[in-house]
């Protein structure tokens, strides 16, 4: 089952139920998941995950997502079904490439389209009961310098105080 | 300059109770150099400081009560002392005379400082503080803080009402701040460079403003990540303490970020209460991650022992 993972989000704001805050309706997510969720002109960028689904590829996709920060901190991602999508009536635009530093993962870019706020937090909502991942900041660090030494990871793509900060500019 | 640089200033003077900075070179506690005259010193303000201190007109039979005289309130009032000190000493034969042979101790017991100043010492002044402040009811055992020497300095004692109010105005930033993702907040720069100036009482400030008035959770949340990612040795133990509070906070979202603020600290010393916070979540996003840094905190433990 074809699988997306959005990526750069905070872990802590996703909580539901199960989690621990029993004021939650069951099928819900806090609200301040929504403040993860920024879209623009109703568009949500999220990435396909390749099947059979390889964990390696997963971090790789979250942290060239999150080379454009400015600074290193600990990085929430979720992974969640196509087709619950699908179930939403979303339109899912396979078109539009990623604007990543690495090449592979622009590839896997979807844009998911024409969102309202209610579909918006219908998503969330799915999103949250999916599986959920996080690369702390130092790993984080490792990680971004691991893919830039493979060069997998544009380094100019980086942003320029995150190379400062990992050792890679003066 | 270390404790071997404490005698050598008691050498070079005629100081009337030279046992006090003797005792305060025993408190417990490591010494670092920074620069070529100021030494920075950490220690417990356990029992140990405070019991001395009140012994201090027995111990020390000199002193006397120094809060009459014009010349020294004038001083007090020039540094901005004067409406804080409830009690101060100063040796008999020195300062009220005049002399360049001066040690005078200054009791302050709203702030928590107690210090022993040695001016003037060749073209600088020295002084050793310590604080003898009781940790705020979150923090409920001793915690560190810096023994320093500042020539000539006396910003250490810039007033807690000051800090506080300095402490309450960043958190406030921080509630009408909108925090994008991975930016460099003006909240984060507003902590980092109000510890970075005023050091451990800043922490302290901090921690008795979340007290007096905790934030939003959101701005905990980043507080705590900042808290752990700062560079600044000296307030290391207390904001571990700090986080290690946190960890053991009824809400589960808290002892979230009070993991991630752990993990961001990366001290090993931090496993074993991740642990009982571990055993004590059944499930759950908190578990694993709690688990996630726990990782982390074995692998740098391992990195070190090698």
């Amino acid at each position: 089952m074809p699988r997306f993972v959005i990526g750069s989000l905070t872990s802590e704001r996703w909580y539901t139920q199960a989690d621990g805050l029993p004021w939650l309706p069951a099928d819900s997510v806090l609200s301040d998941a929504l403040r993860d969720l920024r879209t623009t002109d109703g568009v949500l960028s999220v990435y396909e995950i390749p099947q059979p689904e390889d964990e390696a590829l997963v971090r790789r996709i979250v942290v060239a997502i999150a080379a454009g920060m400015q600074r290193s901190r600990d990085i929430g991602f979720l992974l969640f079904e196509r087709t619950a999508v699908e179930g939403l009536a979303i339109r899912i635009n396979d078109a539009v490439p990623g604007e990543t530093g690495d090449a592979h993962v622009n590839a896997l870019h979807r844009d998911l389209e024409q969102l309202s706020a209610r579909k918006l937090a219908a998503l969330a909502e799915i999103m949250a009961h999916g599986d959920d991942g996080e690369i702390l900041a130092k790993d984080f660090r490792d990680s971004l310098k691991a893919g830039i030494v493979a060069q997998h990871l544009d380094k100019n793509k980086v942003h320029k105080e995150l190379r400062k900060e990992i050792g890679l500019e003066s | 300059m270390g404790q071997g640089n404490c005698g050598q200033w008691r050498r070079g003077i005629d100081m009337p109770a030279p046992d006090l900075l003797a005792d305060l070179a025993r408190l417990p506690g490591s010494s670092r150099t920074i620069g070529g005259t100021v030494v920075e010193r950490s220690l417990t303000p356990s029992r140990f400081s405070r019991a001395l201190f009140r012994r201090m007109p027995e111990i020390y039979p000199t002193l006397i009560y120094a809060v009459e005289p014009q010349p020294f309130t004038d001083w007090l009032e020039g540094i901005g002392l004067a409406n804080q000190l409830t009690t101060t000493f100063a040796t008999n034969s020195s300062f009220l005379t005049g002399t360049s042979s001066v040690t005078e101790i200054v009791t302050n017991y709203s702030t928590g400082i107690f210090s022993a100043t040695v001016p003037p010492l060749g073209s600088f002044s020295t002084m050793l503080s310590t604080s003898h402040m009781e940790p705020p009811n979150i923090l409920a055992t001793s915690v560190s803080v810096p023994l320093s020497g500042i020539g000539a300095s006396l910003e250490v004692f810039t007033p807690m009402s000051v800090l506080r109010r300095s402490a309450l105005s960043i958190l406030s930033q921080g509630e009408h701040e909108d925090i994008d993702f991975g930016a460099v907040s003006m909240f984060s720069r507003g902590v980092s460079s109000f510890i970075a100036r005023e050091g451990v009482r800043a922490v302290y400030a901090l921690i008795e403003t979340l007290r007096a008035k905790p934030p939003s959770f959101t701005v905990l949340g980043e507080l705590l990540r900042e808290l752990g990612r700062l560079p600044h040795k000296p307030s290391h133990d207390l904001r571990k303490k700090l986080l290690l509070q946190y960890l053991q906070s009824s809400s589960v979202l808290v002892r979230h970020v009070a993991a991630t603020g752990l993990a961001e600290l990366d001290d090993p010393s931090a496993i074993s209460a991740l642990e009982d916070a571990y055993r004590q979540v059944d499930s759950g996003r908190l578990k694993r991650h709690i688990m996630r840094v726990l990782q982390q905190l074995r692998g740098t433990a391992g990195c070190l022992a090698s």
